[in-house]
């Protein structure tokens, strides 16, 4: 043996172990501080803390949105105790490895495991303990498959387990925990829910909350606004407060789709809070050695704003109540029964506070609180069930009817204002009008109604006076006029995708003059050309008449600035008075179109009937049908029946506007309506002011 | 009684035990030990007792026993090698173990079958002529490539890697030409790269443990992760380590195998490099002291033995520390006397009580054939 290579191998082991040593000397003494901050990194924990979603309310104070408390039910597949279960066991034992194997071979076990829930589930059903909680939830079979298939399914995946069920009942939930205390894989969560305490009622109003959706969820996250918070030690003591969300938490947040939860989202919402702690390792009082959770960081959420509505839920009650019951009608010569499909909005004519706001036909707001039956989502939002009248269209709003003879009370103005007509001004009305070209004008009382002035020819709706005033004014000066009193454009509503109306549109000549079209200038001004207007312009625009000349802002929330924001209209108060004097006698002397059916004792209503053709008229180039606003159907079906005015003479309180599609004469039908919601309205403040406390 | 604390080679066992403990406190202070799959450490502390037991016994044989059955050791070695290759147990994707029944813990022929090597290395390079010409290499060569062959098998990719520089070293201290010496070297390693590439015994995740070795960044997730927790943890203990039972990796679980392979990471993470330097300063001591045992024989077959045996722990030691450092791909290799294991534990007194009985064993006089003129 050479000594001397001994001596040699003895320096290497030496040699390599300094170097060992230098190395490990590096990873502790140099980089240690950087480690240590790494490791400490990896264990700190990043709480949301949820915001508590604002509430709605009446202007009473009565509650229509709300949050309550919720329990839900947690079934973990992978630890509840199933009986002997092959499938079951197959799932964890998956689970227990999954992570080891490659992408193709996890995946293809996934999807073999999920093949076998069609069959493994059904008969989990005769598990015991699944028996035993059944007891309890006394759901159909084919509901608890659904669920379990879906709990389990996503147990298969490793994703994050969503309740079983939502929305137990307080003494389910309690039999559930008391039944099943020590049972692992089960239990309660208590979180808070939705409510729409009014219960069907409001449905446009409130709309309806959702989760954000897959593309949606997407976009936000590639436009790089999903910033995680501190996420170094270092950091934490400069945390912002703004907590931004990850992807997951983003995909389970509610927002709202439409009406007031989509309007008001972000301030309903609130801010979410954020909780940061480090999971350390600590020496407890009994000197045990245990992992320990330190808090750095706390931001408490801060609950969403509350919402008070100029809405009076019991007004708005009466109004549905009213275009709930099934009216008598003529379809082809034959007598139907049919639902009313339109709409109705009071508002308060001299603030533009919208009293009450009903759209038919609705949905309850309750059913669309998620988790969403199939059933609810393909009735409301698909229309599956009813395909021409999409329940989740608000009419009030968002619809394009053509106003027919209402509008005359603004032409009636118009007229007036221009000097084109005065109270004294006549016409003779022998049914229509007959051009030597051989076009006829009709009128729609076939023998005509002789002699008629201002107010008679309001009373009577008497289309030739009304011809006579528009040929004289012309398109253009009608469109003048009619956007002074808010036509043509949105009211500012906060609800969400309120559409405009349209206006007619003039066409110029190829020497950029504009055509005078006859047929348009006269028709405008009974309301029957390619003008489209929503029930809520309707309202506000005759709301003018009712406080003296004010256009006001109609608002649905309660504002003080947009209560006192009304704009005076250039016009003169004696004319004013004679238009209102026409409304009056439409309904309250005999002859008026209304009285018949409109005439009430209890409370002075005035207003305007109308009979808006629908098919059958040439209608200008019009924005395309499948648009996202509503247009009823065009056919040859009856015209749309209109009802607007204000109640009641002095210092009125209600301007109102309804509408029932294709259902005949504004008189026959639309009038009764706002007479029962009113007389009943009237009943309503009676009562509220005897139960009042004196003094 | 001096002379039998001699014998006994205190300055060796003494080093060795205080290795041990320092691997019972470690691997008491992991999470597995907390866990119900069993008490580890108290394991541990038996498979101490009983090999130190075995030790004692190795010693007292004669040694002429080990001399005369040198290949009958290797043979059986390889027996139980290709038992394993045909019922053994499969751990960690290598088909390593044999279970010996209920109660009893698991073999590992593979710890053992280095030091039989050595036995039928040291029998057959005693005699002096038989290194100098190149086809007299064949068999030291051949013996040292059969049980690599069954290692890679398995496949354990790491035991088998001690094979070659053992082989290598050995030749080196006994006069082997230099540049003979290094040819071999080049030899051996193209051996390894032609296996590498062209069979199948070294799998893909072998394979993959390189890369990710070399580039950790890409492969985070699996592969690379016990690399980069094992940095962690040493970093995170720092100069004075967390403290006993709290280093924050290990003990939330993310540091995998730390009751074995990666224990080295647990010591350093609780007590800090202080911690690591005691353990580096034992076993260079321990190692010294084996080849420092050399000087006690000048019997050939016993200088081979220990010669053999210090190699082998050297190496053990290095390779399993370089991993735990990160300065070489994982290879399964565990920390002698420290990491949790019945079979590791047991081999390496085995092999230890050998080198110390080799030491013990002197002739007065030898024959010619059996000097070596150059000592």
């Amino acid at each position: 043996m050479f000594r001397f290579r001994i001596k040699i191998i003895l320096l290497m082991n030496l040699l390599v172990m300094m170097i060992l040593f230098l190395r490990l000397s590096f990873l502790q003494y140099y980089k240690g501080d950087e480690y240590n901050l790494e490791v400490r990194n990896a264990n700190i924990i990043e709480e949301r803390l949820e915001p508590l979603r604002g509430s709605i309310y009446d202007t009473n104070g009565k509650s229509i949105a709300e949050q309550v408390p919720s329990f839900n039910l947690i079934l973990n597949p992978n630890s509840f105790p199933f009986t002997d279960n092959e499938f079951v066991k197959d799932i964890k034992n998956f689970r227990k490895k999954s992570h080891k194997l490659k992408r193709e071979d996890r995946k293809k076990e996934e999807n073999e495991l999920i093949a076998r829930l069609s069959i493994e589930v059904p008969r989990l059903l005769k598990d015991p303990l699944l028996i035993k909680l059944n007891q309890i939830l006394k759901k159909d079979s084919n509901t608890l498959i659904f669920e379990l298939t879906n709990v389990f399914n996503k147990s298969i995946k490793g994703w994050l387990l969503e309740p079983l069920f939502y929305n137990l009942k307080y003494e389910e939930a309690i039999s559930v925990e008391m039944q099943f205390i020590g049972v692992r894989g089960i239990n309660i969560e208590s979180s808070s829910i939705r409510s729409y305490p009014q219960g069907w009622s409001m449905a446009h109003i409130i709309g309806q909350i959702q989760n954000l959706q897959e593309d949606e969820v997407d976009e936000i996250v590639e436009s790089g606004k999903l910033k995680r918070g501190p996420n170094t030690v270092v950091e934490l003591s400069m945390a912002e407060h703004q907590y931004l969300l990850t992807r997951h938490e983003l995909a389970n947040l509610w927002v709202g789709r439409s009406g007031l939860e989509a309007s008001f989202n972000r301030f309903l919402s609130g801010v979410s809070g954020e909780s940061i702690s480090e999971k350390v390792i600590v020496k407890n009082a009994e000197g045990e050695v245990v992992p320990e959770y330190i808090n750095h960081l706390y931001s408490a959420p801060v609950v969403g704003g509350d919402l008070h509505l100029t809405i009076d839920v019991e007004l708005q009650k009466i109004a549905e109540n009213a275009m709930r019951q099934p009216y008598k009608s003529y379809l082809n010569g034959r007598e139907v029964v049919r639902n009313y499909v339109g709409a109705f909005i009071a508002l308060n004519p001299q603030t533009g506070e919208v009293l009450a706001l009903v759209s038919m036909p609705d949905f309850d707001p309750n059913a669309l609180i998620p988790p969403m039956d199939k059933n609810v989502v393909d009735d409301v939002l698909l229309g599956k069930t009813q395909p021409s009248y999409l329940k989740a269209f608000n009419r009030v709003t968002q619809s394009r009817y053509p106003p027919g003879s209402p509008f005359k009370i603004f032409v009636a103005l118009m007229g007036l204002e221009d000097n084109i007509v005065d109270e004294n001004f006549t016409v003779l009305c022998t049914g229509a009008m007959r051009f030597a070209s051989g076009d006829e004008y009709r009128c729609h009382n076939i023998s005509g109604h002789q002699r008629v002035d201002i107010i008679k020819a309001l009373k009577k709706s008497c289309n030739i006076y009304f011809y006579t005033i528009g040929m004289k004014m012309g398109t253009d000066r009608q469109n003048y006029w009619s956007k002074l009193f808010g036509f043509g454009q949105k009211t500012g509503l906060e609800l969400p995708r309120e559409y405009a109306g349209h206006l007619p549109v003039i066409r110029l000549n190829s020497k950029k003059m504009p055509i005078t079209n006859l047929y348009v200038d006269s028709h405008y001004s009974i309301g029957q050309v390619d003008l489209e207007t929503t029930p809520i312009q309707m309202a506000r625009a005759v709301a003018v008449f009712a406080n003296g000349g004010y256009l006001v802002s109609p608002h649905i929330v309660k504002n003080e600035a947009l209560s006192k924001s009304k704009t005076k209209l250039p016009i003169k108060d004696k004319n004013i008075k004679i238009v209102v004097d026409g409304l009056f006698e439409v309904v309250n002397t005999p002859g008026g179109t209304a009285y018949a059916t409109g005439h009430s004792d209890k409370i002075e209503i005035l207003g305007k009937t109308g009979t808006a053709d629908v098919g059958g008229h040439p209608i200008q180039k019009s924005p395309k049908w499948n648009d996202i606003y509503y247009r009823p159907s065009q056919s040859s079906y009856p015209p749309h029946a209109w009802f607007v005015g204000f109640a009641p003479r002095n210092n009125p309180k209600i301007a109102f506007a309804c509408v029932s599609e294709h259902s005949g004469h504004g008189g026959e039908i639309a009038a009764p309506i706002v007479k029962k919601i009113l007389e009943d309205y009237i009943q309503l403040l009676q009562i509220r002011e005897e139960n009042e406390p004196k003094g | 009684m001096s002379d039998i604390f001699k014998k006994i080679r205190l300055s060796i066992f003494v080093p060795m035990l205080l290795l041990n403990l320092i691997g019972v406190i470690a691997i008491s202070s992991t999470s597995i030990h907390t866990k119900a799959a069993g008490n580890y450490a108290e394991k541990q502390i038996g498979f101490i007792f009983f090999s130190f037991l075995v030790a004692i016994i190795i010693v007292a044989i004669p040694f002429e026993f080990f001399k005369k059955f040198a290949y009958v050791f290797y043979v059986f070695g390889i027996g139980l090698l290709i038992y394993v290759a045909l019922f053994g147990k499969v751990v960690n994707g290598a088909k390593g173990w044999i279970s010996l029944g209920a109660g009893l813990p698991n073999l590992q022929p593979s710890e053992f079958m280095k030091y039989f090597l050595v036995l039928a290395l040291a029998r057959y390079l005693m005699h002096q002529e038989s290194y100098h010409r190149w086809r007299d290499l064949l068999i030291p060569f051949a013996l040292s490539a059969i049980p690599m062959f069954f290692l890679l098998k398995q496949p354990d990719l790491g035991s088998s890697m001690i094979y070659m520089p053992l082989l290598f070293t050995l030749l080196f201290a006994l006069g082997f030409r230099l540049k003979k010496t290094i040819f071999l070297f080049f030899l051996g390693s193209t051996l390894i790269f032609l296996l590498w590439n062209f069979t199948e015994k070294i799998h893909s995740y072998q394979k993959k443990r390189v890369w990710a070795f070399l580039y950790p960044e890409n492969y985070l997730d699996k592969e690379a992760y016990q690399l980069n927790a094992s940095l962690k943890a040493i970093g995170d203990g720092g100069v004075f380590g967390k403290g006993y039972q709290q280093g924050t990796v290990h003990g939330f679980n993310q540091l995998p195998e730390s009751h074995t392979d990666f224990i080295f990471a647990v010591i350093c993470e609780d007590f800090g490099l202080i911690g690591g330097a005691i353990v580096f300063a034992l076993f260079l001591f321990l190692i010294f002291r084996l080849m420092g045992l050399l000087n006690e024989t000048k019997e050939p077959f016993a200088l081979c033995v220990i010669l053999g045996v210090s190699i082998i722990m050297f190496y053990q030691v290095v390779i399993s520390m370089s991993v735990v450092l990160g300065l070489m791909p994982t290879t399964g290799l565990t920390l002698p006397l420290i990491s949790y294991g019945g079979s590791s534990v047991l081999a390496n007194y085995f092999g230890v009580a050998l080198a110390i009985n080799a030491s013990n064993h002197d002739v007065l006089m030898v024959s010619k054939s059996e000097f070596s003129e150059n000592v």
